[in-house]
């Protein structure tokens, strides 16, 4: 275990997103309520020409003090293997990290978690769509977070880790133990996800999606009375955790402090999220405790809030359970309501989103709330992003089966 | 600028194991599997509730019911415990299926079960749901180093858990097949390989008290571990099966630096069929 006074602080960021590949042009869109949703033509075998989703537009291949194995060839690479390589490289050259002149010592201490939902699922389609028949036949090989290590010269511990849409919030949280149990210096750590005419159709027969396709800008609109399923996204979130003693050591830059984890599940459905709030507002609660709070310290609370009717109805309630009094002060938004819904890295995003709250001194807004739901009542940032000082920040994160997430991320001393 | 590691590398965690468990089955025998009460004591599944569950679920839960027959703390509340499953290349038949729908009839033949059922999460789901577990739950690896990732990230959150709720312990669930299912271009299986499935029921333990006779995990360091003889991270998971059904103890190397020792419980098998074993623990 490591002192009771060391903290875990965010040290670098690495992403490709729908709405940019740099924590500043994302910050940028987030701030002016910018939506990445749009018509994208996502391949043969999708259900109609053009889908509304949040589709990474480019992958930024500016790879200044990046280390990346020579062998590594971007263009014979998956998609998703990019989401994972390309921002987890931004992230480690942010940090200052350079693996290329460490020791094979120093490199056994950096470890890396992925959240990755679906990573053979993904791969088995890519390969079968363009006639291939990995998925009759399928090889045994290292999961991407185990390819990514190495062509980053990653050689410490190496996970994946899936809890659906909450993966890689699972994975930030499971980086933190890590962390503080002394198991790695410096910890890599966030999700990737792709869009997919799998997944399209599974979560479109599952109604999870939105039917609405007039305008695409307006179709993720959560805890609004309209909204009617979520927009899919994707793209890639990491970061770079390490203790603050190390952080301060190197004289690092410090984004923020990941200050406390909850994790609990509804044990209810496999699908549906549970209408008692229980559960979800236990990892709030938990993740308040670890960060030593109390609901009042709290500035901003980024909900998971995808725009379906249930969900976002049975978070507000988790909201208002946890935070009590305090639900109706403090800013709530859903940052998918511009980003859409990236899935296994929808949490990553968010607490991304979180970090530029408390950079900024911002609260991004939920674009498109034109009608919040009475059953959704909380403190909304509709339309507009609103300036005022944020120290503290609640990210929640929800999942299938059932996985309640909460990360408490503040302002670095 | 170099990192500098502001601690020293020496590191352990502990985990007891209170219970172990392990149970095989060959893809042809698994839909009746499925179909078949799950039940212990006051624990019992929904009827039909595996009926859209991918094989290595059906094997996850089995496994998780002889373990509770094993678990030394029996009837104990398990309201708070936390569910991790390994698994290997689940899905794959499903999967299959599914593509093949996709290709010649459409998007609308895409089941909506693929998603909850079929991916890495869903062993976990299914026995926190299944069982009413209400701490974390969360699926681990997909691929060939999947048992090792679940045996270091069960160790490592089990502190956490220790907190927040002190008798919760976490139910470690290894699956995965000896043999990949292969399967015919209209998606018929063309082998019958066994699907093997191994719950460990682990228990956090704080240096100061454990017990090194006692069955354990234990996450230490260990410079120049891979050169040492150890089992890679990869080894897979029919081999260590086999080394805990016979009590043998054994240490895999996480990284180079880095090592799991795994302690079983003393063998004492009591078969329930032929293919599904449970080690009792003795009574401390």
């Amino acid at each position: 275990m490591v002192s009771e006074s060391s903290q875990i602080v965010i040290t670098g960021i690495g992403a490709t997103t729908p709405l940019g590949n740099s924590f500043n042009a994302i910050g940028d869109a987030l701030q002016a309520g910018r939506s990445g949703v749009d018509w994208c033509d996502i391949g043969t075998f999708s259900r109609q020409q053009e889908h509304v989703v949040a589709q990474v537009q480019s992958v930024n291949l500016a790879m200044e003090k990046a280390v990346i194995s020579p062998s590594w060839c971007i263009d014979k690479s998956s998609r998703l293997e990019q989401f994972a390589v390309v921002p987890a490289a931004h992230a480690l050259a942010d940090a200052g990290i350079q693996t290329s002149s460490y020791t094979f010592k120093q490199k056994n201490r950096i470890g890396f978690i992925a959240g990755i939902g679906a990573e053979q699922l993904k791969d088995w389609e890519r390969d079968f769509l363009d006639g291939g028949h990995d998925v009759f036949h399928a090889k045994r090989q290292p999961s991407l977070v185990h390819r990514a290590a190495q062509i980053l010269e990653l050689h410490g511990p190496a996970a994946t880790v899936a809890a659906a849409c909450a993966s890689s919030g699972y994975a930030i949280a499971l980086g933190k133990t890590w962390l503080e149990t002394g198991l790695v210096d410096a910890c890599v750590v966030g999700g990737c996800d792709v869009l997919s005419p799998t997944a399209l159709a599974a979560f479109h027969n599952l109604r999870a999606l939105s039917r609405r396709d007039d305008d695409p800008k307006k179709a993720s609109r959560p805890f609004d009375q309209n909204r009617d399923g979520f927009v899919m996204g994707e793209g890639g979130v990491f970061f770079v955790l390490e203790r603050s003693e190390s952080a301060l050591s190197r004289q690092s830059k410090i984004y923020g402090v990941l200050a406390g984890i909850g994790m609990s599940s509804d044990a209810t459905h496999m699908v549906t999220p549970c209408s008692d709030p229980v559960q979800a507002s236990r990892a709030i609660t938990e993740a308040l405790a670890d960060a030593g709070l109390s609901p009042a310290d709290v500035d901003y609370i980024n909900a998971h809030a995808a725009s379906t009717p249930v969900g976002d109805a049975a978070e507000a309630g988790a909201i208002r359970d946890a935070f009590g009094s305090a639900a109706m002060e403090i800013p709530t938004s859903s940052t998918k309501s511009m980003s859409g819904h990236l899935i296994s890295a929808a949490a990553a995003f968010e607490a991304l989103a979180c970090l530029v709250a408390i950079q900024r001194n911002i609260v991004p807004p939920t674009i498109n709330l034109d009608n919040p739901d009475e059953d959704c009542l909380l403190r909304h940032v509709p339309h507009q992003s609103i300036s005022l000082p944020v120290r503290v920040t609640a990210s929640n994160s929800f999942g299938f089966g059932g996985s309640n997430l909460c990360l408490i991320l503040k302002e670095a001393a | 600028m170099n990192h500098s590691p502001s601690l020293p590398t020496d590191f352990s965690a502990f985990c007891q194991i209170d219970s172990c468990a392990t149970v095989s089955a060959h893809l042809s025998e698994v839909q009746a599997l499925a179909r078949e009460k799950h039940a212990y004591g006051s624990y019992s599944l929904p009827t039909r509730f595996l009926r859209h569950a991918d094989e290595q679920t059906v094997i996850g839960v089995r496994s998780i019911l002889k373990a509770m027959a094993a678990d030394t703390q029996g009837n104990s509340d398990i309201s708070n415990d936390a569910v991790i499953a390994a698994t290997c290349l689940a899905g794959q038949p499903a999967a299959a299926r599914t593509m093949i729908g996709l290709r010649d009839k459409g998007p609308v033949a895409v089941t909506p079960h693929i998603v909850p059922q079929c991916s890495l999460h869903s062993v976990a789901s299914a026995a926190s749901v299944g069982f009413g577990m209400h701490g974390p739950n969360f699926g681990v690896g997909g691929g060939i180093h999947a048992v090792s990732e679940g045996l270091l990230l069960a160790v490592t959150l089990a502190p956490l858990l220790a907190i927040t709720s002190p008798s919760a312990r976490i139910w470690l669930i290894c699956t995965g097949w000896d043999q990949q299912p292969s399967l015919k271009p209209n998606g018929e299986v063309d082998n019958d390989p066994l699907c093997r499935g191994l719950t460990l029921l682990l228990k956090h333990t704080p240096s100061h008290s454990i017990d090194n006779a006692r069955p354990q995990i234990r996450i230490t360091s260990q410079q120049d571990s891979y050169s040492r003889g150890h089992y890679p991270a990869d080894t897979p998971l029919k081999e260590l099966y086999e080394r805990l059904e016979n009590g043998i103890r054994t240490t895999v190397a996480i990284t180079n630096s880095c090592v799991i020792e795994i302690t079983p419980p003393e063998l004492s098998p009591k078969v329930h069929n032929v293919n599904e074993t449970v080690f009792r623990k003795e009574a401390p």
